[in-house]
């Protein structure tokens, strides 16, 4: 059973289909004027296969006869559903309403047609044909919106009835009884070739109403998939675009605390200005220059590890690793923290502000999991590794999922409420410093990340710039 | 209120539209005709002329009939008084078509009007008269009664399809006007009583 579950959207310029679908129907009405030779020639086919003995050119006559109804049908049919579709009575009325509508009209188009024109009308196949054409048209113009289509497939049906009405064993119910229709009957009665009109009849109905609901399906399903199609294309888009501005959220986070990091050397700047002024003696100048001089280096640094993303230095490790402690919340009780440093450990290439955002990071996320426990150990342990070092923070917390591990690096996939960008912003970085990044986990456990950053020696040789610029 | 009472009209008018869509449609007669299977001697000779009542196609199944049964016959779709010089038999074949009728630029009235002068002049030239009657089914043709009530008034001979919409028709002139009726199954069966008229 074809369902329609999509609403058609709705069509510009109404007024103008109102206007093609009058034109249509008028038409329609005119049909027998424009084609009454070629029914003349119907009537001498049908003499012929009298005169020669031969039911061939009957079923030619048919073909042709069946054609000329067709068409005639169609183009009435398509004309009423062109100004019925685009008229007021559609919002206003309805479906059920709409279909008597339409039925009617037709059929009454068809019957005074028959009257002025006086060509006789097959009543019996036209509204057996007109029924499923109506239906087709419900479902089909409901999801694809295409006349076109709609005309392809009721073409095919008005078609496929009309062939009902040249098989003698229908005439019984009332089919093929039109002046020319029986001509054609009587003919093939009288030539010993009911058969041969039965068989026909049945051989073009078969294929040609099959064909109809067939191609009905296919218009609809490509539809569909064209909708769906358009629908993930904008959601992917959404999504992309949703992503991109958590990112650009997440920098203006980062660049935030930066701006936050930046006022403490600020704020020694200003401290030791102010003691400047009542310095006794060189010697107190001399060192109170030093330590703004340096607290300005450190605010330089701060920004242009920022500004220039893939700008590295070569720093040892326990420079980075002080600065990371400096931003630990030891006083807070709740959180127990086993640091834990190694000795010698190698130098580093890396962007240290960068970095050590990533490994806050890490560390925020092992400071706000949940845990079961009554109070949260983190631990921070920073080891030699083969041609590198590593940093291993583990917590207490009520661990990851195994189903959530692999989703857990997705931006925007969080299994804790927050944004779902700290782990994805920590990777990148981690990475665009030739490093690796590891995550285990075991459910009320705790979670463990361990962080590998390779050796000075070990790691690509790129100029550092920390001066461009300034 | 108003939807329901709209939806009523339209059904109404559906069923009015669908009551005189099937108005042609004839049922089977439940008469039972006596007929005869053929005559019993014949009533008429040649030369015949054949002629259309209405122009359809059936005509030239009698044609092919008379040609097969090698009488000598002159097959004249639109024959006129004129024609029928010399001539024995008028052979009728009753059955209207418009498109027929269109294709020869002739009207019902003019055909009407050319067939009771064909009439006459048969009656004036004591010609026997056959109508052939070879629409069956259930479509009933105004047309095409009226001309086998005038044809038929006017007859020698009634030759028509049993359990045709014309039956009833056939058999009210048979009764009335004393002519012999026969009744056949199918097309094919016309050629024993049409020869039977002959031979």
């Amino acid at each position: 059973m074809i369902t329609s579950e999509v609403k058609a959207t709705e069509i510009k310029y109404p007024k103008i289909f109102v206007t093609v679908g009058l034109m249509l129907i008028s038409l329609g009405f005119l049909f027998p004027l424009f084609s009454q030779l070629v029914w003349f020639n119907i009537i001498v086919k049908i003499r012929e296969a009298i005169n020669a003995g031969d039911s061939g050119h009957l079923i030619l006559a048919s073909a042709i006869i069946n054609f000329l109804y067709a068409i005639q049908s169609t183009i009435l049919f398509m004309g009423t559903m062109l100004v019925i579709s685009n008229s007021e009575l559609k919002h206003r009325l309805k479906r059920f309403d709409i279909f008597l509508i339409s039925l009617i009209s037709i059929i009454f188009l068809h019957w005074t047609n028959s009257l002025v024109f006086e060509l006789p009308w097959e009543p019996v196949s036209t509204v057996l044909a007109l029924l499923i054409s109506l239906f087709l048209f419900e479902k089909l113009y409901g999801e694809t919106n295409s006349f076109i289509q709609v005309f392809i497939v009721s073409i095919q049906v008005f078609f496929a009835f009309h062939w009902l009405n040249i098989m003698p064993i229908f005439s019984a119910y009332r089919f093929g009884q039109s002046d020319v229709t029986y001509s054609v009957k009587t003919a093939g009665l009288y030539l010993h070739a009911a058969m041969v009109l039965n068989f026909s009849g049945f051989a073009f109905f078969m294929p040609f109403i099959i064909s109809a609901f067939i191609t009905a399906t296919l218009f609809i399903s490509y539809s569909r998939n064209i909708h769906m199609m358009r629908e993930n294309y904008e959601k992917e888009n959404e999504i992309r675009s949703m992503r991109a501005k958590a990112l650009e959220d997440r920098v203006y986070q980062e660049v935030k605390s930066l701006v936050h990091d930046l006022k403490t050397p600020l704020v020694t700047i200003r401290g030791l200005n102010s003691l400047i002024v009542t310095a006794n003696g060189q010697n107190k100048l001399e060192e109170y220059s030093d330590r703004i001089e340096n607290s300005v280096i450190r605010m330089s640094e701060m920004i242009s590890s920022f500004l220039y993303e893939n700008s590295r230095q070569k720093l040892k490790a326990n420079e980075l690793i002080s600065y990371i402690r400096a931003q630990l919340p030891l006083e807070d009780e709740r959180i127990r923290f086993e640091i834990t440093i190694e000795d010698m450990l190698p130098d580093i290439y890396i962007n240290k502000i960068r970095v050590a955002r990533a490994v806050i990071n890490i560390l925020e996320n092992a400071i706000i999991v949940p845990c079961k426990h009554p109070s949260k150990l983190i631990s921070f342990a920073v080891r030699n590794a083969a041609n590198g070092m590593s940093i291993t923070i583990q917590d207490n917390g009520i661990g990851i999922k195994e189903s959530d591990i692999e989703r857990i690096w997705e931006v925007g996939y969080s299994t804790n409420n927050t944004s779902g960008l700290g782990l994805p912003f920590a990777r990148r970085i981690i990475e665009d410093n030739e490093g690796t990044i590891e995550l285990a986990s075991n459910t009320d456990q705790g979670t463990t990340v361990t962080i590998f950053l390779p050796a000075a020696d070990a790691a690509s040789d790129q100029t550092s710039n920390l001066q461009r610029g300034d | 209120m108003k939807q329901r009472l709209l939806r009523i009209m339209l059904l109404t008018i559906l069923f009015i539209l669908i009551i005189e869509i099937n108005m042609p449609f004839t049922e089977k007669s439940e008469a039972k005709a006596f007929t005869l299977p053929g005559l019993p001697q014949p009533i008429a000779k040649a030369p015949i002329v054949i002629t259309s009542a209405g122009q359809s196609t059936d005509t030239y199944i009698i044609r092919d009939i008379s040609n097969q049964l090698m009488l000598r016959s002159f097959f004249m779709p639109q024959a006129k008084e004129s024609e029928l010089k010399d001539i024995n038999t008028l052979v009728f074949v009753v059955g209207y078509s418009s498109l027929g009728t269109k294709l020869q630029s002739i009207n019902y009235e003019e055909e009407k009007k050319r067939i009771e002068g064909l009439l006459e002049k048969a009656q004036a030239n004591n010609m026997t008269v056959i109508a052939v009657v070879i629409e069956e089914g259930r479509f009933h043709e105004k047309k095409t009664e009226e001309f086998l009530k005038v044809i038929g008034s006017n007859s020698d001979y009634l030759i028509g399809l049993r359990d045709s919409c014309y039956e009833k028709t056939l058999a009210e002139l048979a009764k009335d006007k004393d002519i012999p009726l026969t009744l056949v199954d199918e097309v094919g069966g016309i050629s024993e009583p049409y020869a039977s008229a002959f031979r």
